[in-house]
């Protein structure tokens, strides 16, 4: 009796610019004759499975193991709160986090200490500067201005509720040899890193330096997301972080994660990563399909290294990782 | 209708077909209904009322007393 009747419903609405999207997928060699013909000819699931193929599985499952990410291409934008159509044949292709991974450094920082002097903190300072402009951290540089923070509200405070704040000592958790490196200059470092590292390229740490090697080239590519999109939103913070770095378990850097994280679900937080296009100018295309393959290389470079980290210091250590239990901690 | 062996020419000359096609009648009515206030209204309020009002074949159960009698 049921036979015939629709068990499901959709409905188009500037459905033009979906089937923009599919051609300039085909026109990318991203989707292809025989993707269409698989997914039953419907261009949504086309976009989706095209998109996913490019990412390919073992690279997805590799940032999912490490990280939560959000891919999304749509046609709507935020502006002050509210969603509103982007316009002009307009579409926004953002990556949200909404865990981060989480990087314990100390372990091979010694190790690398060990190996030469100086060469951990080398390893960290570059790492950190190739991370900087791709996407957002939360390490011992946001730890410390935490610490600043909690000071300056126990100084405004009356004398007798001055001891109900607890600071966390970042200073402390940092390895000491790259604490010597605080106060050095940057420019003068930055040589004396790159020297370091060139040297040991063939030494027994080899495979991180060949990671941090690469993910360096890929952060030095000149490609610049969309800022409008971030402001037009009016978003209430920067992107969620994409990675902690710790030295180590449950050290003060970790402390002020979980204090500060409990807080950075509260509002809207900026997409980790935002592009606007014309799906119907081949350049635009171009240029955001590079921004978002920059974006997903980097970060799977890193996942390699985080995972390379972790198996090291199983075969080297007992301590065990467990740092599932932060609110924003994904993996 | 490009078939599985056809080419990416054809396929993305599919696609500006689609692009360009007219949209179909009940997408059309479905964004008039949209971007009409009273049309909304009207559809939030038959919505309200058949919640109110439509199979409502689930006798209401009185609030039991504090004590509750033991079970026979």
């Amino acid at each position: 009796m049921l036979e015939g009747l629709p068990t499901s419903y959709s409905h188009e609405f500037r459905a033009e610019l979906l089937f923009d999207l599919c051609a300039a997928l085909v026109r990318e060699g991203l989707g292809t004759p025989g993707a269409w013909h698989k997914c039953g000819e419907n261009p949504l699931v086309f976009a989706q499975r095209s998109m996913m193929a490019a990412i390919g599985e073992d690279r997805w499952n590799l940032l999912q193991r490490n990280v939560e990410y959000h891919l999304q291409i749509s046609d709507v934008g935020d502006e002050d709160g509210y969603t509103k159509p982007l316009g002009n044949g307009l579409l926004a292709l953002t990556i949200e986090c909404s865990g981060s991974g989480f990087l314990k450094i100390g372990p091979a920082i010694e190790a690398l200490e060990r190996e030469c002097k100086g060469l951990g903190a080398a390893f960290y300072w570059t790492l950190t500067y190739a991370l900087y402009p791709v996407m957002r951290l939360y390490n011992h540089d946001d730890a410390f201005q935490y610490e600043e923070r909690m000071r300056e509200y126990a100084e405004e405070e009356d004398e007798g509720h001055k001891e109900q704040y607890e600071f966390p000592d970042v200073q402390k958790a940092l390895p000491e040899c790259f604490r010597e490196t605080l106060s050095h200059d940057s420019r003068t470092s930055s040589l004396q890193a790159r020297r370091l590292l060139s040297q040991n390229r063939g030494g027994t740490y080899r495979s991180w330096l060949e990671h941090l090697r690469r993910i360096e080239r890929l952060s030095r590519l000149r490609l610049r997301a969309t800022r409008e999109f971030q402001t037009d939103g009016n978003y209430d913070s920067a992107p969620l972080p994409s990675l902690l770095v710790a030295f180590k378990e449950q050290d003060a850097v970790i402390a002020c994660f979980d204090e500060e994280s409990q807080y950075m679900l509260e509002g809207s937080a900026e997409p980790a990563l935002a592009v606007l296009f014309s799906p119907t100018k081949p350049e635009e295309v171009r240029e955001a399909v590079r921004i978002a393959g920059r974006f997903i290389a980097l970060n799977c470079e890193l996942c390699e290294l985080i995972e390379e980290l972790q198996e090291w210091e199983k075969s080297h250590a007992s301590e065990r990782v467990d740092w599932r239990e932060s609110t924003l901690r994904a993996a | 209708m490009p078939q599985p062996n056809s080419t990416p020419a054809e396929l993305i000359a599919l696609f500006g077909a689609r692009a360009g096609a007219e949209p179909l009648a009940a997408n059309l009515l479905l964004v008039r209904h949209l971007k009409c206030k009273e049309s909304l209204a009207l559809a939030q309020m038959v919505s309200e009322a058949v919640d109110r009002h439509g199979g409502n074949n689930t006798p209401v159960l009185a609030t039991p007393s504090e004590l509750l009698p033991p079970l026979a």
